[in-house]
């Protein structure tokens, strides 16, 4: 209850420094080229007032960020321990409703990479393979 | 004054009322994925309530899960539209409490600064409505003014202790964070030098010096002014449209407290 009452007494840090971006990539098994699942959005002259889209993009990452934490500290032992954490299951979740949208069907793998904004430089953190 | 309490309550409720309706198209927008078959369906989320008792986190699901969250908005957009005409804590007591739960829906992934600001315009008015007709009728708006020069503040004093805020040199890292595609095309040149440098720095005085505007209000306007470039240009970047809409909402109450100071 505590931790939920600090949006009273907000932390006011935005764009503090820069971090490497936490991404979630697809490829069709039998190729070579991961893709990412989410493209970036175009700009409309409506974003200035209903923006869905890109909040809900950013709502994404936040949850990428708070999940690269997590795994940070607490990394998965095992395959099970992976399938049963929440914040596999909503990314995982978030990636099938976004190949859903593009008609990619399963199966497709999927993997967590960290790019570094400052040399694009791919880190893979997780690889899983998602099938029906 | 020139600005009276009257049109500083009016201002900020109007305001208000846009930043909270924009949130319920938006979340009304994406209610695919709050259903228990949605991306944030409380199945996969209910891990993260910190509650101890199963019996209070059954009662919180049945609060927000789907189609009650659906409910839950349209109570609190229903109250917000109310607040226009009827200035009672009640009202707002009441936009808390729905607020707190649809945050927690999100577990705080969705536009944490603006949610906290849109809270903090919410208890400002709690503040205003709770002291409507006494000595404390201005205190509601004194309150909103003082957490948008910390909001300001506190986000300049964190960016220049970092090196790479003092050099210029972050804005060409932070901007590829944003989910348009990247570079920014027409204004690709605001990462080079010498802009990057120059408005890293104007960042860093725009935001520590914020709190000067709350000591005259011509100073106050240009900082409004300057605030409200500020916001638009996070919003064509970021596409935070949110950040845009609640820190507008508070500028009424920042000038009127202007005004305040400048009286005493």
């Amino acid at each position: 209850m505590m931790s939920f009452l600090k949006v009273f007494f907000p932390s006011w840090n935005f764009f503090n420094t820069y971090n490497d971006l936490p991404t979630l990539e697809f490829k069709i098994p039998n190729t070579n080229s991961w893709q990412k699942v989410f493209s970036p959005p175009q700009r409309t002259f409506w974003f200035w007032f209903i923006n869905p889209r890109v909040n809900y993009l950013h709502a994404v990452n936040n949850h990428l960020l708070l999940w690269l934490q997590e795994l940070q500290v607490d990394p998965p032992n095992h395959g099970e321990a992976l399938l049963q954490n929440s914040h596999f299951k909503i990314a995982k979740k978030m990636a099938e409703q976004e190949l859903r949208i593009k008609n990619i069907s399963m199966p497709y793998e999927l993997r967590l990479v960290l790019i570094s904004v400052l040399d694009k430089s791919k880190n893979v953190i997780l690889e899983f393979p998602v099938s029906m | 004054m020139i600005f009276s309490l009257e049109s500083a309550y009016f201002y900020t409720k109007l305001f208000t009322v846009v930043v909270f309706t924009i949130q319920f198209i938006e979340y009304f927008n994406l209610r695919n994925f709050l259903t228990e078959k949605g991306v944030w369906s409380f199945k996969n989320t209910e891990s993260f309530f910190p509650l101890k008792s199963r019996h209070s986190l059954k009662i919180l699901g049945f609060l927000i899960k789907y189609p009650n969250i659906i409910a839950l908005l349209s109570f609190r957009q229903t109250l917000i539209l109310f607040s226009l005409f009827l200035f009672k804590p009640l009202i707002f007591f009441l936009i808390i409490i729905s607020s707190l739960l649809i945050l927690s829906r999100w577990r705080g992934n969705f536009n944490g600064g603006s949610d906290a600001m849109s809270l903090i315009l919410i208890v400002g008015l709690f503040f205003g409505a709770l002291g409507k007709g006494t000595s404390w009728e201005h205190l509601g708006l004194i309150y909103i003014a003082i957490h948008v020069c910390i909001s300001y503040f506190k986000a300049g004093w964190v960016k220049i202790l970092k090196p790479e805020w003092r050099k210029g040199s972050v804005l060409n890292l932070i901007i590829q964070s944003s989910p348009y595609p990247y570079p920014l095309g027409f204004f690709s040149f605001i990462v080079k030098p010498p802009y990057a440098p120059l408005i890293c720095v104007s960042i860093l005085f725009f935001e520590l010096s914020f709190p000067l505007a709350l000591i005259n209000p011509s100073l106050c306007l240009i900082y409004i002014f300057f605030g409200f470039l500020f916001h638009a240009m996070i919003i064509y970047i970021f596409g935070l449209n949110r950040f845009f809409w609640s820190w507008l909402a508070t500028y009424p109450s920042l000038f009127y407290t202007s005004l305040f100071v400048s009286h005493i």
